[in-house]
């Protein structure tokens, strides 16, 4: 297409939109409601996310090995382990440190209780690795590696709280994707009868542009613009409406109820928006470009 | 030019719209297709437009085989075939000028050509000072004069009419006769279906005549093998 034709095609699509400026707004909101609905569920997730990779990597598996190994064979272990892909962390529990603990946790007050054991730690044999995960749902195969490898006398494992961090991120993510599916779902419909109603209104002049022999693409062209500009505008407004809001919503939340600052550990705005601003661009796009895609495949034929 | 090789095309239900149709028609003629309403006559023009498909036989047009024309080629051999409508189908949103040029435009041909081309064929048809006029505003006669100018701006070989006159009185359709011969004096073939038999007596030309689908007859001058 010529760059001449171009300017002939952007300049109809704007006339269409003006054409059907009724149409075209309900189209806008709608598609603007859709992405914002989906703005706020990708904060939730996303945020949701945060919050649960943050409790996953509290989640550690215990390893405890055969009496007295080596330093050695200790390196090599706390080495594979550090190796693995799941594997967030490695921390070292000496005897000594384990003994301390136990002293600080069990004997507090009643100190006294611990110099029957003078210089001798009945922990000796409990020094231990606390492996923190990446993925919770990662914990099963771990284990059974870890205690696969030579000189582990015994892993402990918290298969409960894996387990139900790892089911609750899933659950959110299907929800979240659900309902995603079926809010682009109706603003595609919707979009494809604001552009049939433009192919209707311009019929005859569709009918006389091919007669005279004009190509599909030209045909087509200004109804994609109009399509793509109507999904462009309809995702643009609600990030400018998510941005401040979720801005104002975090920091009123931190503000107003510090007790949530430990609980909540929320993403910073621009983690949110850098993957926001695009993806719902594209969006906004793609429900545009597909819109007219289905209206002309049914509807632009003479 | 134009050849039809035993063409036929039933619509759904076996409703007949032409049966066993073969015509040629060469470079520079120009032919009438008369037939009362039913013969076929509308088929056939929707058929050399490729708007129908036949059920069989062979179309070809300006050494094109039409019936395997597709999406992507069909445009390049239409702008090679201008039409004109009873109706007329002016853009009303548009003036006489944009009314024109839009024929232009679409198939993108550069903007100073548009000028010069949209201007001689105002001249033409003789509504150079109705450029401005928006087709709302004209006669019947001037309306059918503009969509003339607009089938011909793109200079095609073949110039496809549906019954041109159909609309206008008798002073006004033998004006657009006489337009349509002029085109035709200029080396553009010229095929007008129509059922106005005073105009095809006047006119003298090349007259095919069909009923029930079918060519009845193929007169080489005025000759009529129906009565209206």
């Amino acid at each position: 297409m010529k760059i001449n034709s171009a300017g002939y095609q952007i300049r109809q699509g704007f006339k269409n939109i003006h054409r059907n400026k009724l149409f075209s707004v309900a189209s806008i909101a709608t598609i603007a409601a859709c992405i914002f609905l989906f703005g706020v569920f990708y904060s939730m997730v996303s945020n949701f996310q945060y919050m649960m990779d943050n409790a996953e990597k509290q989640i550690a598996v215990t390893v405890y090995f055969d009496a007295n190994i080596p330093e050695s064979k200790l390196d090599d272990i706390e080495d594979k382990i550090s190796a693995r892909s799941e594997v967030d962390r490695v921390e070292y529990t000496s005897p000594e440190q384990a003994w301390s603990d136990f002293q600080r946790q069990y004997f507090e007050g009643k100190e006294y209780l611990a110099e029957g054991f003078k210089d001798d730690n009945p922990l000796a044999n409990s020094g231990s690795f606390s492996v923190y995960l990446n993925k919770a749902a990662a914990q099963e195969g771990l284990v059974t590696y870890i205690e696969g490898l030579d000189g582990v006398r015994q892993v402990n494992k918290n298969n409960e709280v894996a387990k139900n961090i790892a089911t609750g991120a899933r659950l959110v993510e299907y929800v979240a994707a659900a309902v995603i599916i079926i809010l682009l779902a109706v603003a595609v419909f919707l979009i494809t009868n604001t552009i049939v109603l433009g192919i209707t209104v311009r019929k005859d002049e569709i009918s006389i542009m091919k007669y005279v022999g004009a190509t599909d693409a030209f045909v087509d062209a200004p109804f994609f613009v109009e399509g793509i500009v109507i999904g462009l505008i309809g995702s643009a407004i609600p990030l400018v409406v998510l941005f401040f809001l979720y801005k104002h919503i975090v920091s009123y939340i931190l503000g107003h109820f510090s007790v949530m600052k430990g609980i909540f550990d929320f993403l910073p705005t621009a983690n949110v928006f850098v993957v926001l601003i695009p993806v719902s661009l594209i969006l906004g796009l793609a429900i545009g470009a597909l819109g007219s895609f289905f209206a002309l495949r049914k509807h632009s034929n003479v | 030019m134009i050849r039809m090789e035993n063409v036929s095309m039933t619509y759904a239900k076996d409703i007949v719209g032409i049966s066993n149709v073969s015509l040629h028609v060469e470079k520079g003629d120009f032919v009438f297709v008369v037939g009362k309403s039913g013969s076929g006559k509308s088929t056939l023009m929707k058929l050399l437009l490729k708007e129908l498909d036949p059920t069989s036989g062979k179309i070809y047009i300006n050494g094109h085989f039409l019936n395997e024309a597709t999406r992507r080629t069909l445009p390049y051999i239409r702008r090679k075939i201008g039409v004109v409508f009873q109706d007329f189908r002016l853009l009303e949103d548009r003036s006489v000028y944009e009314n024109i040029a839009f024929a232009q435009k679409v198939i993108e041909t550069p903007s100073d050509q548009i000028k010069k081309n949209v201007l001689k064929m105002l001249s033409m048809v003789g509504l150079l000072d109705k450029y401005k006029s928006n087709p709302k505003e004209l006669s019947g006669g001037e309306q059918q004069r503009v969509a003339i100018a607009r089938a011909l701006v793109n200079s095609p070989d073949i110039l496809l009419c549906d019954e041109p006159t159909g609309n206008l009185d008798i002073v006004t359709s033998e004006e657009i006769m006489k337009l349509l011969k002029l085109a035709n004096d200029q080396g553009t073939t010229v095929l007008v279906v129509t059922h106005n038999l005073d105009i095809v007596q006047q006119m003298n030309m090349r007259t095919i005549t069909m009923s029930e689908g079918k060519i009845i007859s193929d007169m080489a001058k005025g000759g009529l093998a129906y009565e209206d």
